[in-house]
């Protein structure tokens, strides 16, 4: 298992490190192969071959864990642990939100907090959004977009899979703001947080996944423009004239006449 | 005289129901749809088997309009495409998504779907109607999902052409890899890479099944 020995250091924040010194790696050997077709994929030799690897381990290490641990946890373990990440990135995103201005959700956000890590046995259980105070996660990244950075080259983290350069700042923001760093300083102990969290959050997108081999002729450009509209979305960009490079669809198909 | 006037009102009912029909809104024709798909989904307990497929396409094939969906799938590439190259693409682009959607349909039988109402106006072409999906039985992440359909006016009413889920488009995000393609060997190689990808899962449905 990778993960383990990318995160396995005495120093948690140097566990953090290795990541982005990834990152540049990948990123460098990306300038150098590049003949970019997409220009929002600049890196795309270097981040088809990240894909090739996260691919292999997910096949090998992560999926069959995700579906081990949906065959042997009954659902409402798996909803506990859940909503224990869920309820610490509800901080996260409290402070996101009043950064991006969002008074109400970050105050929603709150109650959120407040209910769950209360009532709700520490996060074990969302009595909050029964309650009528649904969950809009938001993060860094996210806060970056809606000051304006927008557009950004795609990036594939290992083992992280998806990001843009932007989502990867904000990413290393998140997990800094986020609580378990101040609640778990032991790395053993933080280790074994991000692993459960991993193997959750895996487990969670299992049908997502499943789907997407499916429906993909290239797993790649599927997940990075699936991916990379989803996000443009999440930061009020769906409509941005920098993506609506293609000629209307009337114009390629004339309304009036609807084929059969 | 009496006879008359019930044969008057009958004939009354049957001509403003099917001016209902013909005026069906996208947002009902989206609920309706949706509802009637989770009524069959229900059915057999919740079995994936051929007959629930088949009513399921049956219910929901009509209400689509392939061929521009296809198109928008493609991009500036679709002129390039002759008019039986551009049947074979739609034809080849439907099974894909058909057999995707198909596959995993019967995990969506237990989601509520609201969908909101829209008004659009009466000389509008295109609408799109946005859904909510919740599904009660998905582990921890409660948050639901946004769908939303975007359709055009037909003569025979409303076709959906393009679906978003949480903003990411079913349809466009097979674009850039389409282009790829085409720009490497055209529309025959397009075809080309749909046959080979339904070929592949209908023979890996035969291993599974």
């Amino acid at each position: 298992m990778e993960w383990k020995t990318l995160f396995a250091h005495r120093d948690p924040r140097r566990a953090r490190r290795v990541l982005p010194a990834l990152l540049a790696v990948s990123l460098l050997a990306g300038c150098a192969a590049a003949t970019p077709q997409n220009r929002f994929d600049p890196y795309e030799a270097a981040n088809r071959k990240v894909h090739a690897f996260n691919d292999v381990v997910d096949r090998a290490a992560l999926q069959p864990l995700a579906r081990g641990y949906r065959a042997v946890t009954p659902e409402p373990a798996r909803a506990a642990v859940s909503n224990v990440f869920g309820n610490l990135e509800d901080v996260v995103s409290v402070v996101n939100h009043l950064l991006q201005g969002q008074f109400a959700r970050a105050s929603s956000d709150l109650m959120r907090v407040a209910l769950n890590s209360t009532l709700g046995l520490g996060g074990l259980i969302d009595i909050a959004t029964p309650a009528g105070l649904p969950s809009y996660k938001t993060g860094f990244g996210e806060t970056l977009g809606r000051w304006g950075y927008q557009n950004s080259a795609y990036v594939v983290l290992p083992l992280l899979g998806p990001s843009t350069v932007r989502d990867t700042v904000g990413r290393a923001a998140d997990i800094a703001s986020n609580p378990r760093t101040y609640l778990l300083p032991e790395p053993a102990d933080a280790n074994v947080a991000t692993g459960v969290n991993l193997l959750s959050q895996r487990a969670n997108a299992l049908e997502l996944t499943d789907a997407a081999d499916e429906a993909a002729l290239d797993k790649y450009s599927f997940t990075r423009d699936a991916y990379l509209q989803y996000r443009r979305t999440r930061i009020g960009a769906a409509d941005s004239p920098a993506m609506n490079d293609e000629p209307s669809i009337d114009a390629l198909v004339p309304p009036e006449a609807p084929a059969k | 005289m009496k006879n008359l006037l019930g044969k008057l009102l009958i004939c009354c009912a049957f001509v403003s129901f099917s001016l209902h029909a013909m005026a069906e809104t996208p947002d009902e024709l989206v609920r309706d749809t949706s509802r009637q798909v989770l009524d069959v989904l229900k059915r057999d307990n919740g079995k994936n088997t051929k007959n629930i497929r088949a009513e399921v396409e049956a219910l929901v094939l009509p209400k689509f309009d392939f061929t521009r969906m296809t198109a928008l799938a493609v991009g500036r590439g679709w002129r390039d495409a002759t008019p039986d190259q551009q049947k074979q693409l739609t034809d080849q682009f439907r099974m894909l998504l058909v057999r995707t959607y198909s596959s995993t349909m019967t995990r969506f039988k237990n989601a509520q779907i609201t969908v909101q109402a829209s008004a659009p106006a009466a000389d509008a072409r295109e609408v799109t109607v946005r859904s909510e999906v919740e599904l009660p039985a998905n582990a921890g992440d409660k948050r639901s999902a946004q769908v939303d359909y975007t359709l055009i006016k037909t003569p025979t009413g409303w076709r959906v052409y393009n679906v978003s889920i949480e903003g990411a488009s079913l349809v466009t995000i097979y674009r850039n890899n389409f282009n790829d393609i085409l720009r490497q060997g055209g529309p025959d190689a397009l075809i080309q890479s749909l046959k080979d990808k339904n070929d592949a899962l209908s023979g890996g449905k035969h291993a599974s099944n």
